[in-house]
């Protein structure tokens, strides 16, 4: 009947991805593991707390893929990377949990953070030490 | 009696039966659709871990004083079911938490289905519409996702459901009396909204339902005076001051200085805009949480399309519930009305009642036995029209595409809702992430090593969870999935 065929659909499409998710492939539950930097660059709190608690290196380099970030691959540290995807809360969260922001780097990203017009960012960077003047240091790598 | 659609139709006893119990397949596979991704979701920070700390090494009877002792709102069983289940999890929180409320959704479906009486082909139809309909209603929506850590919400939806049911029976028996006032008491103490129980029984009752007797029905009403005595006279609790919590407001949420500042020397203003909203939140999906979503995204150029897609499929329901109130004979004795114009009947009745109950703010899974009771009353209107179609041809189409629209737009949003859980297991997960900054601010939890202790259970568990990055693997579907939290 017309009036049921919605309503019929959605019980074979959950029947679908139910048996699907039986074989570890529900269409819309992809777990996927994520490194230290691909979870600080996307929004994955609870992983990178897992992570660092079970000993992974913070300052680091790692791969990131497509999707991430953006559509290209990086190769970043986590807080590099929580920077490019411009969360606060993620800086935030690396700092309070051990990882190292030295002075040349905080006035580098707080630069940088004012350059893109990522406001919130530049004045939480800018409360962990002496105001920033930018332009007369150089720039950190 | 008067037939129609929602009607049980003199059948065979087996076939009648026959077409129920595929109602009540469909509704389980619906069911464990959602139920897939709640289980995936860890106990909550906000809101639910204060709850598990207020009752972790507290003794039953100074809980319950406790309860009776606070001021604005008055839900003294609220925490005791939170209690039960914590000392009995055995330190399984997430297990037993989660199993509880799998439980709660399996059996909201299945008393839902049950309150329909299915009992052929085209109210089987009517049914998995009205399966849709609820379960895609952001009203219930709310009731699943947020658990605190018991949604005290998707409790009093399972007692009106089941004091209905109840009531629905051919004739009462004590112990039919002694389980419907037992869910009014449980509904009445956990929250304000249990009230609505009574409103289910008392309207059952104008409706002719005799399930329940009347000797119970006068003690239900006594237990209401008596919850009213108690509140506002006795322990003079009252009720939540502007102050309490932001609220929505025209285009946007207003925060409690705003509200106060606003209507604070007369509040009922703002009381009254509450009540219409809740009532138009059930009815055509706007406003949400009091604001006004779709047209102030529309004027911005922002709107979405899962904004139209609610709005049409609400607002094509409440037609089709308006189409079949106006087309039914209700100056008659209730004994001669059908079980839809009954539906109908309790869904008139609770959506505002339950829009009044919430004048303090607007939320939508205050509104959840009102969605519910809207997903009744659109069975009784698709099993009308089902069943006896127009006889001219082009209102015959234009009926057809109206109901097949409606289980489309519904059924989408089941898929929503399914979406929304997949983002509050990241984000209810990511929350145990900032631990350490919620124990910076309730320092007291790390007094009593009980409490301590429960707190890292409960972080170790969500945080070694595995699961799905919405972020990371976006739907291509985003913007057609419901993605408002109210």
């Amino acid at each position: 009947m017309v009036a049921a065929s919605g309503p019929a659909v959605l019980g074979l499409v959950t029947v679908a991805m139910l048996l699907m998710a039986a074989g570890g492939r529900h269409p819309m539950w992809r777990v996927r593991d994520f490194n230290l930097s691909e979870a600080a660059g996307s929004r994955d709190a609870a992983t990178v707390v897992s992570l660092l608690s079970s000993g992974e290196d913070s300052t680091r380099a790692r791969l990131i893929r497509p999707g991430v970030l953006d559509t290209r691959w990086h190769r970043l540290t986590p807080l590099e990377a929580a920077f490019e995807s411009r969360r606060v809360d993620m800086i935030d969260l690396l700092l309070r949990h051990g990882v190292t922001l030295d002075e040349p780097g905080r006035v580098a990203l707080t630069c940088r953070a004012r350059a893109r017009g990522d406001g919130d960012i530049a004045r939480y960077l800018e409360t962990r030490g002496a105001p920033v003047s930018c332009g007369s240091e150089p720039a950190h790598q | 009696m008067i037939m129609d659609a929602a009607d049980p139709r003199p059948a065979t006893v087996a076939e009648g039966t026959r077409w129920a119990r595929w109602a009540q397949i469909y509704g389980a596979v619906v069911a464990a659709g959602l139920a897939f991704f709640l289980w995936r979701i860890p106990v909550q920070v906000s809101d639910s871990l204060g709850n598990l700390m207020a009752v972790a090494s507290v003794p039953w009877g100074d809980l319950l004083r406790d309860q009776f002792a606070s001021t604005a709102f008055f839900r003294p069983l609220l925490l005791a079911q939170t209690k039960a289940l914590l000392d009995a999890s055995a330190g399984h929180y997430f297990v037993v938490f989660r199993a509880f409320q799998v439980v709660q959704v399996f059996a909201c479906v299945w008393l839902f289905v049950r309150m329909l009486r299915v009992r052929g082909g085209a109210q089987l139809a009517a049914a998995m519409v009205a399966v849709t309909v609820l379960t895609g209603s952001h009203t219930f929506a709310g009731t699943i996702r947020e658990a605190y850590p018991i949604n005290n919400y998707m409790t009093v939806v399972l007692c009106c459901l089941a004091a209905v049911n109840v009531q629905m029976g051919e004739r009462s028996r004590w112990y039919s009396d002694v389980l419907v006032l037992a869910a009014l008491t449980l509904a009445m103490g956990t929250i304000e909204t249990g009230l609505l129980v009574w409103g289910c029984l008392f309207m059952g009752y104008v409706a002719a339902w005799r399930g329940v007797s009347r000797s119970a029905l006068v003690i239900a009403t006594m237990l209401v005076v008596a919850y009213f005595a108690l509140r506002f006279v006795v322990l003079d609790v009252g009720t939540p001051n502007l102050m309490e919590r932001s609220s929505g407001y025209g285009f946007r949420r207003l925060e409690p200085s705003e509200l106060d500042a606003r209507f604070g020397a007369f509040p009922y203003p703002f009381y009254a805009y509450n009540i219409v909203a809740s009532i138009g939140t059930v009815l055509f999906s706007e406003p949400r949480g009091g604001v006004w979503i779709l047209p102030r995204e529309w004027r911005a150029g922002n709107a979405e399309p899962w904004m139209w897609i609610n709005v049409v499929s609400s607002t094509l329901v409440t037609l089709l519930v308006g189409w079949y109130a106006a087309s039914r004979t209700w100056r008659q004795r209730p004994l001669n009305w059908s079980h839809g114009q009954r539906l109908v009947w309790v869904a008139a009745a609770v959506i505002p009642v339950n829009a009044a109950i919430s004048f303090p703010y607007t939320k939508g899974q205050i509104m959840s036995v009102g969605g519910l009771f809207f997903a009744a009353a659109c069975y009784a209107a698709v099993a009308a029209l089902l069943d006896a179609p127009p006889a001219r041809p082009l209102l015959r189409l234009l009926a057809a595409l109206v109901v097949a629209a409606i289980g489309v737009g519904w059924s989408w949003r089941v898929l929503g809702v399914q979406h929304s859980l997949l983002y509050s297991a990241f984000t209810q997960r990511n929350e145990w992430a900032h631990t350490d900054l919620w124990i910076r601010d309730h320092p007291e939890s790390q007094r009593d090593p009980q409490v301590a202790a429960l707190v890292e259970a409960l972080r170790i568990q969500a945080v070694s969870r595995r699961v799905a990055n919405p972020h990371a693997d976006p739907s291509p579907f985003e913007k057609y999935f419901d993605s408002e939290t109210d």
